[in-house]
């Protein structure tokens, strides 16, 4: 049987075949794969930021990563590093990307996994080693106050006690200081925020009153959205599947270290790898809003115990 | 904080450039480090971060960027440097070989020198003189010949050296060796020379370059030029080196006649080297500056042109001082020159030379060595910057008292690439002064070089002539002309 | 006339070799030697003969030689010697009288004081330092190291290392934080060190007993392959020893509490790679000519330098705080003059020296994993040799550079860099950053004079 070949295939390098990957991650839903020419955004070391075709389902864009970077929301991830590299190699030559042949001939081992955050149980010396760890992080020494990280990691703890206490106005100006800024190609304070999303999202199992931090979360993803035109693509995207729960196998990484203090600084030293700041920026989001979720909680506790704090302590 | 406002700021946009926020934070350091450069920012042009970067003084006016935007602003001292680190930023960015191996740095010492490549053979040292002595010394016990350049390196450094040097068989060319030319490679300021039968060993350099040449002139080419550094005959060095070199030379298979150019030696060393040269068995020429000719135990020669042409004579050839080409210098330079002579010279055994001619033809003359500490004291020898003939030769025209100006113009590697243009306007603008003055100022001199030197020996003469400089096709023709044109003014005095 | 044919190496002017054909010239980028002090460069290159390089062969050889052991787990009293009698406190660095003491040391040493019970109170304790009744010396003359503050006391648990008959130890590492080595000695640190020699120290001493002694050499040079350069970061090594240690370990009472602690201390094996060096190194000392370097060693006042042939010579300057990169709120001006023994490390040819090994680190002291490479290379500018046992895999598995030449040092101008944790200035705050360091100049110059003093006496 012949094998189909489209013309504009990216598959065609020196006219001779590549086949498509031999194993892929992606996320729970429709292949992400779509007919019709991606064209490239960004080339980096581990992942391939391509722009989905206009009108086709699933977002803006399409990141391919590699297995460092780890699947992420809306992507492909080809674990096998030379297969990676091949396909990057492919696509640059070729200038944009083509995906249709791959629904004739889709790679042999598909694993979908689900990129969803459920809520889940952390333990208090894990949030506070990983607090610890985050706030340790420097960057490298003579990047200038402009392009320092610190300032805007801060802002986790105030952002999650405003999400948490209804503080509408103040989450609006948090936001507004926080939505595209910093240093890299995803801000700074955009990282930030998909932290503490995560951690909201977590801590309806755990830190705070279910419903507070459900209320929180939503909140906080419903004030958001309407900031996205003030960054960029690739934080667009990350931003839109964090307002509806859905992190990458990164931010799961450090979501499942939450468990288990031991397991805090190893997971920590890998994100200190993903970005020049991403990383570090995710962790402390994550942790400094898990922390002050678990704050707000003891607070709460103090005062006379509601039913679901009851439901929810058993929880704990 | 913002920042001063006597520093200048400067922004580039590249439109929807991603890059990868390891390289941004990488790139970002790497301007700032630039000097002159106070901060630099590499980021999105989101809202958020233009507004950090107007409270932070750093936001250029009519900045017009979207959020999918990379926006580079340095802040500097001035305005050309702000523009050098974006064009620096910006080549750093769209540059693609980020993970590309660095170009191997330059080895730094001698032995590092040594592990690269075949090994080396020979050493050049032309450090700063306190230096020289280690550098060598590390040189020579890697088993390394040695050519040294540098001068200021002191009496003991140098017998300690030599001595070092002998025990292992090695030349150590210098201190202070201007030439060489071993197995055909020259060395420092050395001309350009057809293989031969004549090996000299100098210690002199432009001496050594005067015989080069002339012999050039006759059609002998060198096999050898070893230098010796000016003090290798000195009674403290006591011809160390010389001896060395003319064991080499008479095994040398090209080898088959000997000159040795110096000024005159001590004593006891001159004894000791003419016995070693009766005995050399080769034929040898004694160039040894001053001295009176004699034919035996061993040719001496008490000039440059003497030994040349005694060498070449050896071989059968003759070095012409071309009669009709004296002539026609010697037309050139006939009119005025009525005054004393000064010798403005940047090769000193040239100026050796020139002296003793005069001094034998009993005129006393005024003859400097340009290339001596006292007049380079800081600056470049006259051989790499012919300008600094050029003030004392302007001095010259001014004074009354002189009539008679000898230069000479050495060519070869290492000199200038046109050291006759600067040494012509010298001479123009000193005769126009005597001139003025209602004098003529004659200026006599050769040109110490080969057909094949890289600056193009015609050319050069006809600058000088063009000057209006009478040119020899010696150094010593030049200078005897000019004895003879004080002789003639001063016997006409006398008949007066 | 030249056997080989003329090819010149050119130190200086490039017009000097203008007519030799440029595949026959190297071309030196050359610079005063000596830190351009022309007297010393010249006493440097006397010594630089046939009979240094042989008596440097012969301490190379025996320094790589050394297969130091990890042998037991012992109070400091039974084993490490001058201890066993007496009030006597050691330290990190080269010596120095307690009263001129930075304020982590002084304040690790009354720690170790009421750790001992000689002192009820802190004030009592430097009360009896500065009169001398607690004796102060270097673990350096002790066959032992410690790093940061390096305060051993009597009753503390060291490790043992042991080489054909010969010994080395260390301190045991506390974990981060408020620790004694930082300084610290509240309740706090007191109470671990007191775990430390009753549980810690007897567990892994049983362990050890039951599991047989550990090849450290090996050890190292597995981390090596796994991302440790051997000083800032040990986690490959520390989880090589827990892997080997704890099926021995769990049979144990209080096995739990020792394996937790293991884990949770990325540095544990940093002071037993330490005693190793220091027993592979000691080898070297004495040997007449020789002018490899033996220790680095600081004392949050001064640097000291020994050099093999100088024996137990010491030379030391003034040494500042390391400019590195430091924790937020923290800054230079917090940060103490650079401290500890854990330069042994480098002195061996790991650490800073194998820094190629460890790209992972590069960021957290301001680099990539090319000025990795970078430092690693110029490092075997000033050493003798690759160290045969600690390949690297990102030099094609050439060895990590090993054996400082003081001679190479002078010649080329390079020093050695040495990767350290930077501490606070005030006794008990710990660890406030990182960073790389070089060695001050003026101790290679001080160890020169002095190899060229003591040959000319011969």
């Amino acid at each position: 049987m012949p094998i189909p070949t489209p013309p504009s295939s990216v598959l065609l390098v020196n006219k001779e075949q590549t086949p498509a990957p031999s194993r892929v991650r992606v996320p729970l839903g429709p292949v992400p794969w779509a007919s019709g020419s991606h064209e490239i955004v960004h080339v980096g070391q581990s992942a391939l930021l391509l722009a989905r075709p206009a009108g086709a389902a699933g977002g803006d864009l399409l990141p391919v990563t590699s297995r460092a970077r780890g699947l992420v929301p809306g992507g492909l991830c080809i674990p096998n590093e030379q297969e990676f590299a091949r396909l990057v190699r492919a696509v640059t030559h070729a200038g944009h990307a083509e995906f249709s042949h791959w629904q004739a001939a889709p790679p042999a081992d598909v694993m979908v996994v689900d990129l969803r955050v459920r809520p889940q149980v952390v333990q208090p010396e894990a949030v506070a080693e990983l607090v610890r760890l985050a706030a340790g992080d420097a960057p490298a020494r003579t990047v200038s106050r402009l392009m320092d990280p610190r300032p805007l990691r801060q802002l986790a703890g105030p952002l999650t006690r405003a999400a948490l206490r209804c503080e509408t106005t103040q989450l609006g100006l948090l936001l507004q200081r926080l939505v595209g800024a910093g240093p890299g190609a995803t801000p700074t304070g955009d990282d930030v925020i998909v932290g503490v999303l995560a951690a909201l999202h977590a801590a309806e199992g755990s830190a705070a009153p279910r419903q507070r931090a459900t209320a929180a979360r939503e909140r906080l993803s419903a004030a958001v959205l309407p900031l996205l035109p003030r960054t960029t693509r690739a934080s667009r995207h990350d931003l839109t599947a964090a307002a509806h729960g859905v992190f990458g196998e990164h931010v799961h990484a450090l979501l499942a270290a939450l468990v288990d203090a031991t397991r805090v600084p190893a997971t920590f030293a890998s994100a200190t790898g993903w970005g020049a700041t991403s990383g570090v920026d995710l962790a402390c989001g994550l942790a400094v809003s898990a922390s002050t979720a678990l704050r707000h909680r003891q607070l709460i506790k103090r005062r006379p115990v509601s039913s679901t704090d009851t439901t929810d302590r058993r929880s704990a | 904080m913002n920042a001063p406002d006597n520093t200048a700021l400067g922004a580039r946009t590249m439109r929807r450039l991603y890059r990868d926020s390891v390289a941004l934070m990488a790139l970002a350091s790497t301007v700032e480090k630039r000097e002159g450069v106070l901060r630099v920012g590499a980021v999105m042009a989101t809202p958020a971060n233009l507004e950090i970067l107007d409270r932070s003084g750093m936001k250029p006016a009519d900045l017009v960027a979207a959020p999918d935007d990379l926006l580079l602003v340095v802040r500097a001292v001035d305005e050309a440097t702000v523009q050098e680190a974006l064009d620096a930023a910006e080549a750093g960015l769209t540059s693609t070989d980020s993970g590309a191996p660095r170009t191997e740095r330059a080895p730094q010492t001698v032995l590092e020198g040594l592990a690269v490549g075949d090994r080396p053979t020979v050493a050049a040292v032309s450090t700063p003189g306190t230096y020289a002595p280690i550098v060598v010394e590390q040189a020579l016990r890697e088993g390394l010949h040695v050519f040294c350049f540098s001068d200021n390196v002191g009496l003991d450094d140098e017998v300690r050296l030599k001595q070092m040097a002998v025990e292992r068989r090695l030349l150590l060319m210098g201190p202070d060796c201007g030439t060489a030319v071993i197995d055909r490679v020259p060395l420092g300021f050395a001309n350009v020379l057809a293989p031969g039968p004549v090996a000299i060993v100098a210690a002199s350099g432009t001496g050594a370059q005067e015989i080069a040449c002339l012999l050039d002139r006759a059609g002998v080419g060198v096999s050898q030029l070893v230098g010796v550094g000016g003090r290798d005959l000195s009674a403290a060095v006591g011809g160390l080196m010389t001896n060395l070199a003319l064991d080499l030379v008479a095994e040398d298979e090209t080898t088959e006649v000997v000159v040795v150019v110096s000024k005159p030696p001590a004593e006891e060393v001159a004894q000791q080297l003419l016995a070693r040269l009766a005995a050399l068995g080769k034929p040898v020429v004694a160039c040894l500056l001053g001295l009176e000719d004699t034919e035996a135990p061993v040719v001496v020669r008490g000039t440059l042109e003497g030994g040349a042409a005694a060498a070449a004579e050896m071989l059968g050839r003759s070095v012409e001082i071309d009669e009709a080409s004296v002539a026609a210098a010697r037309d050139a330079g006939t009119t005025g020159g009525l005054g004393s002579v000064v010798g403005l010279y940047t090769g000193g055994t040239l100026a050796a030379e020139a002296k003793i001619i005069l001094t034998r033809a009993g005129v006393a003359a005024e003859i400097l060595d340009l290339g001596d500490d006292q007049y380079t004291a800081g600056r470049p020898h006259p051989m790499i910057d012919p300008a600094a003939r050029t003030e004392h030769l302007v001095r010259a025209g001014a004074r009354p008292d002189v009539g008679v100006v000898l230069v000479d113009l050495v060519l070869g590697h290492g000199a200038s690439h046109d050291p006759g243009t600067p040494l012509a306007d010298a001479v123009r603008e000193a005769r126009a002064t005597a001139a003025a003055d209602g004098r003529e100022l004659l200026v006599l001199g050769s040109v110490c070089g080969t057909a094949a030197d890289p600056q193009g020996i015609d050319g050069q003469r006809r600058i000088l002539r063009d000057a209006g400089v009478g040119l020899f096709p010696s150094n010593a023709a030049a200078a005897r002309h000019a004895a003879a044109l004080v002789n003639d003014q001063r016997t006409a005095q006398e008949i007066a | 006339m030249i056997t080989g044919g003329v090819r010149v190496l050119n130190a200086g002017l490039p017009i000097i070799v203008e007519g030799v054909p440029s595949v026959d010239v190297v071309q030196l980028d050359w610079r005063p030697p000596a830190f351009g002090d022309p007297d010393l460069a010249r006493l440097a290159v006397t010594l630089d003969d046939d009979a240094t390089h042989a008596a440097n062969r012969i301490a190379l050889a025996a320094v790589h030689a050394a297969r130091p052991r990890l042998l037991a787990v012992r109070p400091a009293r039974e084993v490490v010697p001058g201890l066993a009698d007496g009030r006597i406190l050691l330290h990190a660095g080269p010596p120095i009288e307690a009263k001129r003491m930075c304020g982590p040391m002084r304040g690790a040493l009354v720690g170790a004081a009421l750790f001992e019970g000689w002192a009820q109170s802190p004030e009592e304790a430097e009360a009896l330092l500065d009169a001398g009744v607690i004796a102060v010396d270097p673990c350096h003359h002790h066959s032992a190291v410690g790093p940061m503050a390096g305060v051993l006391a009597p009753s503390m648990p060291v490790f043992v290392v042991e080489d054909e008959g010969r010994r080395a130890y260390a301190s045991l590492n506390e974990g981060l934080g408020r620790v004694l080595r930082f300084g610290a000695f509240d309740q706090e640190v007191l109470t671990r060190l007191g775990w430390m020699r009753d549980v810690l120290g007897p567990v892994l001493d049983g362990a050890l007993q039951a599991s047989g002694p550990v090849d450290v050499t090996s050890l190292v040079a597995q981390a090596l392959t796994m991302g440790d350069e051997g000083h800032n970061r040990n986690v490959a090594a520390t989880s090589l020893l827990a892997r080997r240690l704890a099926p021995a370990i769990a049979p144990l009472p209080h096995a739990l509490p020792v394996l937790e602690f293991l884990a949770s201390n990325d540095h544990f094996a940093l002071n037993v790679s330490m005693a190793a060096a220091k027993l592979a190194l000691d080898n070297a000392i004495g040997i007449e000519g020789s002018t490899l370097v033996t220790a680095m060693a600081r004392n949050g006042v001064e640097f000291g330098l020994r050099v093999a042939g100088t024996g137990e010579q010491w030379f030391t300057a003034p040494v500042g705080p390391a400019d590195g990169l430091f924790f937020p709120g923290y800054g230079i001006e917090d940060a103490n003059p650079d401290l500890g023994d854990s330069a042994i490390t480098e002195t061996l040819g790991i650490g800073g020296f194998a820094m190629a090994a460890a790209p992972a680190i590069t960021r957290f002291v301001g680099g990539t994993p090319d000025d990795a490479l970078e430092i690693t290379r110029s490092m075997r500018r000033i050493t003798l040799a690759p160290h045969p046992a600690y390949p690297l895999p990102p030099l094609n598995f050439s060895g990590a550079p090993s054996g400082i030449d003081v001679l190479k040092v002078l010649d080329t101008g390079v020093l050695p860099v040495i990767n350290t944790g930077i501490a606070h200035r005030q006794a008990g705050v710990g660890q406030i950053g990182a960073g790389i360091v070089t060695a001050p100049p003026e101790v290679f110059g001080q160890a020169v004079r002095a190899l060229h003093a003591r040959r000319s006496a011969r």
